[in-house]
């Protein structure tokens, strides 16, 4: 179907059948759309919402669609899609991100998984879009052509691929202590590993990762993983 | 996926590939109008971004058809265009002629098909 550009489009309510997944598909190129909506009729499970053909209409359609998944591309015009990607999330949308596009870093990788995306497809691998999208569905992660369950193991992958020779740890008064229990976090441990690794309690761990939240600003394990390997805060 | 999804995913991509075929090509007329300027000493900003736009849109939908080859040529492209001065005419000439070549006949859904010409 030959569509307009210069606008968003919206498919209408009635057309959405009950029980199946709803995707907004975001990308500048009109080719790109109908393809990745062709992959998608394959299967019964998803219809498309809308299509949008930069970031800021991407954003836009969320608040109004509120989609179950977005499928955004990296580079689009008026707003790229992480700057797009943080808008949404800002905005508090519960909508799974799941970036596709046509190349990525590590480091974009993990930026995008720090601002709440959910996977990465790349453009050329849009078969597997359909196994993604399930796994993203079931509350899992999609990387590198793979679900995922847990993704400070990723994380961990990527960071190998993105280290920093710069230890700053410093920088935000962590402990020696601290910095070995950052570690294990990014590994992807549990407290009571962590506790076991170290022969201290799991109490003492939490209280270590009360204090190391406070000091770097993290609320959570997942974003104090990324905020590590990003400043270089994990031990070699 | 089953392989019966596979099969009926290329298939679908076949034919978004032949709709689009038209719209890929007009994007490397685009390309090769640069290219003709530059080799005329006469390019200017304007056919530049178009052509950096079309390099851009070209590098990422050929890649979905199985046109690796072409979609990394395109990617090539897209990065001489870039920001920095003018890219150097011999280069962008024989890259936008082999994206040429490689489109031409080409069939969807296997790189491998991708018809290769030196």
């Amino acid at each position: 179907m030959q569509r307009k550009t210069g606008e968003a489009q919206v498919m209408k309510s009635t057309t959405v059948k009950p029980a199946t997944v709803t995707v907004l598909i975001a990308d500048d190129d009109p080719i790109v759309r109908q393809a990745v909506r062709s992959v998608l009729s394959v299967s019964d499970e998803f219809t498309v919402v809308g299509e949008a053909e930069d970031g800021k209409i991407a954003a836009e359609l969320v608040k109004k669609t509120d989609p179950d998944i977005l499928l955004l591309d990296l580079l689009m015009p008026n707003l790229p899609g992480l700057e797009a990607l943080r808008a949404i999330t800002t905005a508090g949308s519960e909508v799974r991100t799941v970036l596709l596009c046509s190349a990525i870093s590590a480091k974009q990788v993990l930026e995008a998984l720090q601002l709440g995306a959910r996977g990465v497809v790349l453009k050329k691998k849009v078969a597997e879009l359909v196994p993604a999208l399930e796994a993203v569905i079931r509350g899992q992660y999609w990387i590198e052509s793979h679900s995922v369950s847990n993704v400070v193991h990723v994380v961990q992958q990527l960071a190998t691929a993105n280290s920093q020779p710069s230890q700053t740890q410093n920088r935000f008064g962590l402990t020696a202590r601290e910095t070995e229990i950052i570690s294990f976090i990014t590994q992807g441990c549990m407290n009571r590993d962590i506790a076991s690794s170290l022969s201290i309690t799991e109490e003492t761990v939490k209280r270590h990762l009360t204090n190391i939240f406070n000091k770097v600003g993290m609320s959570n394990r997942l974003e104090l993983a990324l905020f590590a390997i990003e400043h270089g805060l994990v031990r070699k | 996926m089953v392989p019966q999804k596979n099969d009926e995913v290329r298939l679908a991509l076949e034919k978004v590939w032949l709709n689009s075929r038209p719209q890929a090509l007009g994007r490397v007329a685009t390309l090769q109008r640069f290219a003709e300027n530059l080799r005329s000493g006469i390019p200017d900003q304007q056919s530049r971004q178009n052509a950096l736009s079309a390099a851009h849109r070209l590098s990422g939908s050929l890649g979905m058809f199985g046109f690796d080859e072409a979609s990394s040529c395109a990617a090539k492209i897209e990065a001489l265009l870039g920001d920095g001065p003018m890219p150097d005419v011999a280069t962008t000439v024989a890259l936008v002629e082999r994206l040429r070549m490689l489109l031409e006949g080409a069939q969807p859904c296997s790189g491998r098909r991708e018809k290769r010409r030196s």
